[in-house]
């Protein structure tokens, strides 16, 4: 899984890109470095360009909910496929997220 | 014996003249005699009609016993029939409440909840599986900066080991330097032995440093190694696998109620048809009311039968020559036979307007039986 990054005045936008698994954990965690620096108190990741997330992915996520969250910001995830949509929903993560079409 | 004069009273033909009989009063002047032939006809048609009287009661008699058995064996069977049916209802009833309850651990469980249960148990295994998901890779996070950490001391303690080499190299010179100097130099002798001991119980507190942040580094890597295996157990697979079994119970509960509703309006319709048997059942109990008006009707026939012999005897014990007594028309008795379709009856009906009597009792089994005509169909319709 790659990542880009864009720092707004409302917060940090990230956009994954791939199969996002747990051999991703070194690079989501520069992620999570970002989320805790950026100012803003909305944060997105852009799920548009993932296409398998595993369950440790999945505990990534909510990893860095608990920390925005823990900085009184929102994470939002935004564009995912409709079979992560599905994974999502399944998991119950759509009542922690916010998840825009 | 039948009459010398035949009328044809049952036709549109007109009568022809007749004689007196032997033996009606020598009396009687001769312009009487078409009156006379008149009254000997009304007499006969009086004694076929009496007798006709006695052969249709005898009829209604066996019609009205051949409805009233039939009637009550198909009230039996209809009252056996209402009996099955209910039997029928109560093991619809059984079906419904075993289709609707499962049994679990001994208890009775409804379908629909049980499988709700099995839902709340899948998002209940999913919400442990995003948990142990979510505290695993914060373990992961926390070891690395563990080992992050344990690096970090390392590097201290080879500084620390630096500084002590040096430490060394300070005592030795010290010591030179104190030997070189003889006894002005004894005091700096001593304090450069106390820095060598002191250095080289540095050094070994430093060895034993190293060795624990060797134990420890390792420790961290064993865990993360640990970490990493639960990690990367993928159990994505086992959350999207809630979608089919979600689809399976959809389709079971589905499926449960399709079959609740159809034996629902199985055991509607087999009430509906215990209630028209009832119908049936009371509806056949007015047969009675039919008994009672063919009894009527048989008991009006009698009176005029008897009335018909009253009138014969008193006219014949005034004018014993004007009729034979129990002489019918033959011609009339034909054409009344001719309109019956049933063998049986017309047999039955022959034997007793010839006033004779066959001596058996008929009843509705037995001319049932005996209806068939000689083709073989049943000759009731």
């Amino acid at each position: 899984m790659t990542f880009t990054q864009e720092i707004t005045a409302g917060g940090a936008i990230m956009a994954l890109q791939g199969a996002f698994t747990f051999k991703d954990h070194h690079s989501f965690r520069a992620l999570l470095d970002t989320l805790k620096t950026a100012s803003g108190p909305n944060h997105i990741l852009d799920l548009s360009g993932v296409d398998f997330l595993d369950s440790a992915a999945l505990g990534m996520l909510l990893v860095a909910d608990d920390e925005t969250r823990s900085r009184g910001c929102n994470l939002t995830l935004q564009r995912p496929s409709s079979q992560i949509a599905r994974l999502l929903e399944l998991a119950s993560m759509d009542t922690l997220f916010k998840i825009e079409q | 014996m039948l009459g010398q004069t035949r009328l044809n009273i049952l036709s549109d033909e007109p009568s022809p003249a007749t004689s007196l009989p032997a033996g009606a009063p020598a009396s009687e002047p001769a312009h009487h005699g078409p009156a006379l032939d008149l009254v000997r006809n009304w007499l006969n048609l009086s004694e076929l009609e009496r007798r006709t009287f006695a052969a249709l009661t005898r009829e209604l008699t066996i019609s009205s016993d051949l409805v009233e058995s039939s009637t009550m064996d198909l009230s039996e069977r209809f009252q056996a029939l209402a009996v099955l049916a209910q039997a029928q209802m109560g093991r619809v009833e059984a079906v419904i409440s075993i289709a609707n309850t499962i049994e679990v651990a001994g208890e009775a469980q409804r379908v629909d909840l049980a499988m709700r249960s099995v839902e709340d148990i899948l998002r209940k295994i999913i919400e442990t599986i995003l948990s142990v998901s979510k505290h695993a890779m914060r373990m992961v996070y926390a070891l690395e900066n563990v080992k992050r950490d344990v690096d970090a001391a390392e590097l201290c303690v080879g500084e620390i080991e630096k500084i002590n080499t040096q430490t060394r190299y300070l005592a030795l010179n010290a010591a030179i330097e104190a030997a070189r100097s003889g006894s002005a130099g004894a005091a700096f002798q001593v304090i450069a032995g106390e820095i060598k001991e002191l250095s080289c119980a540095t050094e070994e507190i430093s060895r034993q440093v190293r060795t624990r942040i060797a134990s420890v580094t390792q420790g961290v890597r064993n865990g993360h190694a640990v970490l990493q295996e639960i990690a990367t157990l993928d159990m994505s697979e086992h959350i999207m696998a809630k979608d089919r079994l979600d689809a399976l119970v959809t389709a079971l509960i589905e499926q449960n109620d399709a079959f609740g509703k159809l034996l629902g309006n199985t055991a509607e319709s087999s009430v509906e048809m215990s209630k028209t048997i009832d119908q049936l059942i009371t509806g056949m109990q007015f047969q009675d009311r039919t008994k009672q008006h063919l009894a009527q009707v048989t008991d009006t026939m009698g009176a005029l039968s008897e009335a018909n012999l009253s009138l014969q005897q008193a006219t014949w014990a005034q004018y014993p020559g004007l009729f034979e007594a129990g002489a019918i028309d033959q011609g009339w008795l034909e054409r009344l036979l001719d309109r019956q379709v049933l063998g049986t009856v017309k047999k039955r009906l022959l034997t007793r307007l010839l006033g004779q009597d066959d001596g058996q009792e008929e009843h509705a089994g037995s001319t049932l039986g005996e209806d068939a005509g000689e083709s073989g169909d049943i000759e009731l319709f």
